[in-house]
């Protein structure tokens, strides 16, 4: 009997650690699969950027795009991933937080290369690399055909490798000070992401200034048509393919060591969502963003920017609308984004791809929209009134704080550049092309069929 | 450079290339070679520039 018992426990452990190691096999392969899935995200801004500039400067603007990821790939490495750890949970890092990103992410440390012991480091590292390398790639679409190249990738690593990097540690984890003192909720970073990375371009473009023709004398506007506005859909439907993937990966998967969970997938602050919730919201949301943007405009390029503006409308709630309600709030999302993008050309800034109102303006409404409609959840784990719940006044709080990790440093860097002549392209370059003057190859070598405008 | 590992069995945590000497010299190459390229990058658009006003 004894014996039989012992081999039982022995079955029953060996059963147990079998399970385990399934499991571990599964988390990693799962974040391991939204890397792929999020470099897709950067396939689709390739052909977008490519599509919506003009013959004269579409590889000019490709080179800028691939280079703005292959960058961020290294300065994460570098600093970026230390910086998430480091800045976590207070505005600045301390003595004590300081120590925690060398034990997580020392870039000359054992913990960041192959390691029998840590096989999930170098996975959450990708993740982050992707988020990071969307994040600049978000700004990338808005200052195409006029920006010099390595200004521009100065730009990325700010904005990649650290401004967004530091709204993520005080805004997207469950020790951040915005959830913890505000209970700020953004789930799928719509402030975090989006609106720094939004703003961003803004402070950039008011320092780098319109293409030569965008406005008149009179101070009126005129429409710089990409060459292949099918390169831009595509693209964009791309990028929206890609966003499963970085959604994907906003959620903790069960049964890990650092799960919050046994056995139920939870979201980066620790409270409850599931796959089902984002299905069910992702596509209300992309639908809803369409067709709200086809109702105001009837534009191809603004529809489909519609479906992304309305998963960036819902992102900061994705885990917890109602489905129908994902929808309006995309609906409005999808809306308001053309007459928004016209408002900011009266103020003369020239933003060729509608960054700043797609992922700046809705990543606004995405994150009051929570604050608005799902006020009063609790923002982390733990018993009623010992945690923070949602607020209108915390998320408008958050709102604030990534507004101004956006626009500050992409205002200051920008500036900074510009006074050493590292901002713009010299303007005889911007009339004969970014193509002719400085790629050693053509887009189109046997030509193309194009009404394109000459250089303006 | 290379490893002193002789045994696969017996390896149990880090197993990279230097490990232990080198990862500070190969960290700090990489961010050399990154500013480099940055540096060369700007000195060919800028000297693409002048060609272009000639």
């Amino acid at each position: 009997m004894e014996q039989q018992l012992a081999e039982l426990a022995a079955k029953v452990a060996e059963l147990e650690g079998a399970a385990a190691s399934r499991n571990t096999m599964f988390a990693e392969t799962y974040y391991y699969l939204t890397i792929p899935l999020m470099v897709i995200i950067h396939a689709g801004f390739l052909a977008y950027e490519m599509g919506a500039s003009r013959l004269k400067n579409v590889l000019a603007s490709g080179v800028k795009n691939i280079l703005a990821f292959a960058f961020m790939v290294p300065t994460f490495y570098f600093f970026g991933w230390f910086v998430y750890w480091a800045w976590t949970p207070g505005l600045l890092p301390t003595a004590e937080t300081w120590q925690t990103g060398i034990d997580f992410a020392n870039p000359a440390g054992e913990v960041m290369g192959p390691h029998l012991a840590d096989q999930a480091t170098g996975v959450f590292w990708g993740a982050f690399t992707l988020f990071a390398a969307t994040t600049a790639s978000i700004f990338s679409g808005a200052v195409i055909e006029r920006i010099q190249v390595v200004g521009f990738v100065i730009l990325a690593i700010v904005l990649g490798s650290f401004a967004w990097v530091v709204g993520a540690a005080w805004g997207w984890s469950a020790s951040g000070w915005l959830v913890t003192q505000w209970g700020y909720h953004d789930f799928g970073a719509a402030g975090v992401v989006h609106m720094i990375a939004g703003f961003f371009a803004l402070g950039v473009l008011i320092n780098l200034g319109p293409r030569i023709g965008k406005f008149n004398a009179d101070g009126t506007a005129n429409d710089i048509e990409g060459h292949s506005m099918p390169s831009t859909l595509l693209g964009l439907m791309l990028i929206i393919v890609g966003f499963w993937g970085f959604l994907m990966a906003c959620i903790i998967v069960p049964g890990e060591g650092w799960s919050w969970y046994p056995n139920q997938f939870a979201n980066i602050y620790g409270t409850p969502v599931t796959l089902s919730t984002l299905s069910f919201n992702i596509l209300m949301g992309f639908a809803g963003g369409i067709i709200g943007a086809w109702m105001i405009t009837r534009d191809p390029f603004w529809m489909m920017s519609g479906a992304l503006g309305g998963i960036i409308s819902c992102a900061s709630g994705l885990d917890l609308w109602w489905p129908p309600l994902a929808f309006f709030v995309a609906f409005v999302g999808g809306a308001i984004m053309q007459p928004a993008s016209k408002i900011l050309e009266g103020f003369k800034i020239d933003d060729a791809v509608g960054a700043v109102t797609v992922h700046g303006t809705l990543g606004i409404w995405g994150v009051m929209a929570v604050g608005i409609f799902a006020t009063g959840y609790p923002s982390l784990q733990g018993a009623e009134g010992e945690v923070p719940t949602i607020t209108f006044v915390g998320q408008a709080v958050g709102m604030i704080m990534m507004f101004l990790l956006g626009f500050i440093p992409g205002y200051v860097v920008s500036l900074i550049l510009k006074i050493f002549g590292l901002l713009r392209v010299a303007e005889e370059a911007e009339i004969a092309g970014l193509d002719l003057t400085k790629v050693p190859s053509r887009a189109y070598p046997e030509g193309i069929h194009a009404n394109a405008h000459p250089a303006e | 450079m290379g490893t002193d590992i002789k045994d696969w069995a017996a390896v149990e945590g880090a197993y990279y290339t230097g490990y232990g000497s080198a990862e500070l010299f190969w960290l700090i190459l990489a961010i050399v070679l990154c500013v480099l390229a940055l540096i060369v990058g700007a000195r060919h658009e800028h000297s693409a520039y002048k060609k272009l006003r000639k």
